[in-house]
């Protein structure tokens, strides 16, 4: 398909158009998101500033227009003062006759109906004023003493006062003396509670009718406070600062990293040392030994760790139950260091197979010639184990121990699933301050609990970081130590 | 360059400037409610969620008591509720099927609930056959109507969607749920508000805007075997001396179960006067005198006949369906299995401790409308009606009742106490329901669960290593230390 001469099996522009598309999609499936979930470790992001766009976009264009609105339509919104202060003085005037009846009555003229029209004209009045208050056409919620006054009247009445008398009455028909004097008992401080609470409502109104312009820069001021208050903000370092300013991350960096010293020796220990008795021919059966033993890898973790808990359960699973019976006391809920050892069974059943077949890969690659060259030369099967096989399956098994290490430092369903990071004590770690936190939270699990618990996602994003950092560190050190010392030409 | 050369780069072009065109016109279709902060139109400060008249509110002052002229009566049930007239003419249309609408209905619940739900729904569509429900039981509720609010996808996101109360702070300041008094007069919200509980009509409203109804409650109390504890104990000591027959560790056998954690544990919090987090007035109170000592006691007469090596509620649960145990404190939610293993189960008052009246915390289920529907006046319509229908039809809220859940209508409730004999564990819940202390609504909540919890687990940590006594001696320090977390997250 040659036209001319410069004309090559991929074209300049082909490929230039090639490199744009390919950079924008890294642009938007890579760096994006990570750039973003940085982002977010540097801000106060929490369960109710993360999704509030809707609610931010609506009181913006409320803050746009609100104080031009209120300048031109002073006279009706004063009107609507004015209904208030009259709704709230009958609220006032039942409030007083309520109080009248419960101190002056008596069983048998006690008018049970009476309370009930009492009742429905008081919840009447103060809904139609809590509309007006609350109304986008007033905004006089954001006046200082108003909206959160008239929240504590409503709460007054309605849970207090309604709900005395719900809990004394019931639907009874007939009241009696005790009743009655519960009433006066539990009731009757409510009321004055409310009254006082309507008085400071109603000053407040007044002076919104003396001075209409404090009105107007209340609402502004109420409005970007609100607005403030459920947007996400910049914050810098407070996070990084935050985990590390009492013990709880510290010392769970150090578990997870103790957690790395202890689980990779014992899953690496099991998996090479059952690869080795299954590779031997004297074994009979071997084959479907070697894919029994694998189960472990293929069931879903989340099957095999609850399956574990229950296992250990304390006082109910059968293994805890069967050391109980042997003098064991294994109790995995309130021991830091029993259930430490726990993580680190499940962890070893649960990674073993890997490390066995990578295992099994290397001794079946080695020759056959090598080894039975040495049997010809008279060494015996401990020196054959050590001088050849040995040196001959070192790397793989290094790399698998490295990649299981990995695995270790970032434990988080084993600890999830078993106890949820738990005991939780009092801590105190190096010169971090005291704190009560859960002893066996790995990082990874640390992180989460804050995000799905706490429901801080911006502290959860800033440990996220740091564990990301370590497993920088930790990937760079297995880089220099090893790969460039072992790999030919260190390449 | 050849002709090929420019030829492509033509082409390239061009499917750029399509791809630009393509993401910015559906930039501009996508949020309408972006371009409103427009000064232009002064007058309407209520437009951007104020469809309905704004001199609406201010009506009702001239005689509150009379219907106005453009108030109609709607009567669901037992329920009559003046409405908006074109709301009124939109439900006869839907009843005739003149109107059909689609509405999307969500929960998050176990599989019992679903079926209830839906045969419920069904009355509803027999009802009003120009309503379609949509009905969907998913996981994590909450993020899901967050997501789809967010994106403003109407066909995918609910609709309509219930949980309890504790999350209305939350999905109001995310603007994820619509304030119902922004398209009702008052007059249809007072005679609302009569129908209910006062305090579960009150647990829908946050910063004075009414955002759901309640339909059901729920509130843990002491769940008995009625076959070992025959009478509800009077006081404190009496059921003291109950447990103290049954503790018989070695036996396996325990005075009773107890999930330990904040909400739970919280009727002994109010016995002694303490509280966590107070709505009103912006208080944490994890350290108050009435918090220790409140915990103190729970520590040394109830955890002390408890197994305490695993308090979680699967475990707790088992010990009472195991008959290893008399009683358990728990909620509403258990009883359809405690039922399934124990024949003769009863509800009582968690007793008073000394006189002092514990206050268990409580939940009221409310259902939420979704923004997504605000762009569509038959849905929001629907969407009404349907949770006016939900939380007001008499004979559908006593399915409810039949199933379990715990009404909060006054008129089941009166029907509940004339057939005390029918619904015997139902009514006890009622009772610990009417005796309760609502969960705060406000979203700082959530930094007080955990610090909580933690000081609580700590505490049983300590009680299984070393005894009650030095429990106890560590409690103040614990919830010291947790008040210094919650104030410090509040802060920010």
């Amino acid at each position: 398909m040659a036209r001319g001469k410069g004309t090559t099996l991929y074209p300049w522009h082909v490929a230039f158009l090639l490199i744009m598309l390919s950079l924008a999609m890294y642009l938007f499936f890579s760096l994006w998101p990570i750039a973003y979930s940085i982002y977010i470790a540097f801000t106060d992001a929490n369960n109710f500033n993360i999704a509030s766009e809707p609610r931010i976009r609506e009181l913006m264009s409320q803050r746009a227009m609100v104080s031009s609105y209120l300048q031109a339509n002073k006279e009706n919104i004063l009107k609507q003062v004015y209904q208030v202060d009259t709704y709230l003085d009958e609220v006032s005037s039942y409030l007083r006759e309520l109080r009248k009846i419960i101190l002056q009555s008596t069983p048998q003229n006690f008018s049970i109906a009476r309370i009930s029209e009492l009742r429905n004209n008081v919840d009447s009045r103060l809904t139609y004023v809590t509309s007006i208050i609350s109304s986008n056409t007033t905004y006089l919620y954001y006046f200082p003493g108003i909206g959160g006054e008239m929240t504590r009247v409503i709460t007054i009445v309605d849970e207090g006062i309604w709900g005395d008398i719900d809990r004394t009455l019931g639907f009874k028909l007939v009241v009696t003396q005790e009743d009655l004097a519960q009433l006066r008992n539990t009731t009757i401080p409510k009321i004055d509670k409310a009254l006082d609470s309507i008085q400071k409502i109603q000053l407040s109104l007044k002076q919104v009718e003396s001075n209409y312009q404090s009105l107007i820069s209340s609402v502004t001021r109420g409005l970007d406070e609100e607005i403030d208050r459920i947007s996400m903000h910049f914050v810098g370092l407070n996070n990084f600062e935050q985990l590390f300013s009492d013990s709880r991350f510290p010392y769970s960096i150090f578990k997870t990293l103790l957690f790395v010293l202890t689980s990779v020796p014992i899953k690496v220990a099991v998996g090479v040392s059952l690869a080795y008795i299954f590779s031997s021919p004297l074994i009979y059966g071997r084959r479907v030994m070697r894919a029994a033993l694998l189960v472990p890898w293929a069931l879903p973790v989340l099957l095999s760790v609850t399956t574990w808990r229950m296992f250990m359960a304390p006082n109910m699973g059968p293994l805890a139950l069967y050391l109980n019976s042997i003098g064991i006391d294994l109790n995995i809920y309130n021991r830091e260091w029993d259930a430490f050892l726990a993580y680190n069974i499940v962890e070893m059943w649960l990674a073993y197979p890997f490390i066995m077949t990578v295992t099994m890969a290397a001794i079946s690659s080695i020759p056959k010639e090598l080894l039975e060259s040495a049997l010809v030369d008279g060494a015996s099967a401990w020196e054959r184990f050590k001088q050849i096989m040995l040196p001959l399956t070192a790397r793989p098994i290094l790399f698998a121990s490295i990649l299981t290490a990995g695995a270790s430092l970032q434990a988080f369903m084993v600890p999830l699933l078993l106890n949820n990071g738990g005991p939780t004590k009092e801590l105190q770690f190096l010169w971090f301050s005291r704190t009560t936190s859960a002893v066996n939270e790995m990082m990874v699990l640390f992180g989460y609990n804050r995000a799905y618990l706490d429901q801080q996602y911006g502290l959860s994003a800033a440990a996220y970081l740091v564990v990301v950092l370590i497993l920088l560190l930790y990937a760079i050190a297995w880089y220099f130590l090893i790969y460039k010392r072992t790999a030919p030409g260190g390449v | 360059m050849s002709k090929g050369v420019s030829r492509n780069v033509l082409i390239g072009i061009i499917l750029v400037l399509v791809a630009v065109g393509v993401i910015g016109v559906y930039y501009l279709t996508l949020p309408p409610p972006s371009q409103t902060p427009q000064p232009s139109q002064p007058s309407q400060p209520s437009q951007p969620s104020q469809p309905s008249q704004p001199s609406q509110p201010s009506q009702p002052s001239t005689n509150a008591t009379q219907p106005q002229p453009t108030l109609q009566t709607l009567t669901i049930g037992s329920s009559k509720i003046r409405v908006p007239n074109d709301f009124y003419d939109f439900i006869n249309k839907v009843k005739s099927g003149e109107i059909k609408v689609t509405i999307n209905f969500w929960t998050g619940m176990s599989d019992w609930e679903v079926s209830v739900m839906k045969e419920v729904i069904a009355r509803f569509q027999q009802e009003y056959p120009g309503i379609t429900i949509k009905y969907t039981n998913v996981q994590n509720l909450k993020e899901q109507v967050k997501a789809g609010v967010l994106t403003g996808d109407v066909e995918n996101t609910a609709h309509v969607f219930t949980w309890a109360h504790d999350w209305t702070g939350d999905l109001a300041d995310s603007g994820a749920i619509i304030a119902w008094d922004q398209y009702l007069p008052a007059e249809t919200l007072a005679d609302l508000k009569a129908q209910y509980m006062a305090s579960a009509y009150t647990s829908g409203l946050y910063k004075l805007h009414l955002y759901g109804l309640p339909w059901a409650a729920e509130a843990i109390a002491l769940v008995c075997n009625k076959d070992v504890v025959q009478t509800a104990p009077q006081s404190w000591s009496d059921f003291e001396k109950i447990m103290q027959q049954w503790y018989n560790p070695s036996k396996n056998t325990y005075g009773v179960a107890y999930q330990v954690d904040p909400y739970h544990v919280y009727p002994f919090v109010t016995a002694f006067g303490g509280f966590y987090y107070d709505d009103d007035k912006n208080t944490v109170g994890v350290n108050s005198t009435g918090t220790l000592n409140g915990l103190s006691f729970y520590v040394t007469h109830v955890m002390k006949y408890m197994y305490t090596s695993d308090v979680g509620m699967e475990t707790q649960l088992k010990i009472l369906l195991e008959g290893r145990t008399p009683c358990m404190v728990t909620g509403p939610w258990n009883i359809p299995t405690i039922k399934q293993n124990i024949k003769n189960v009863v509800v009582y008052p968690i007793p008073p401790i000394d006189g002092k009246v514990p206050k268990p915390f409580s939940g009221i289920k409310q259902m939420w409308i979704t923004s997504v529907v605000t762009g569509d006046k038959n849905r929001l319509y629907a969407s009404i009606l349907f949770t006016m229908w939900f939380t007001l039809n008499d004979n559908s809220l006593k399915i409810l009742v039949d199933a379990g859940y715990i009404p909060v209508k006054l008129s089941i409730l009166q029907y509940l106490q004339s057939n005390a004999d029918k619904y015997p564990t139902t009514l006890g819940f009622a009772q610990a329901v009417s005796n309760s202390i609502p969960m705060p609504k406000s979203a700082n909540m959530n930094y007080v669960w955990s610090p909580v919890a933690d000081a609580l687990n700590a505490i049983v940590t300590k009680y299984n290593e070393q005894g009650p006594d030095a429990a106890v001696k560590i409690i103040p320090q614990l919830l010291n230390d947790a008040q210094a977390k919650i104030l410090a997250k509040i802060k920010g």
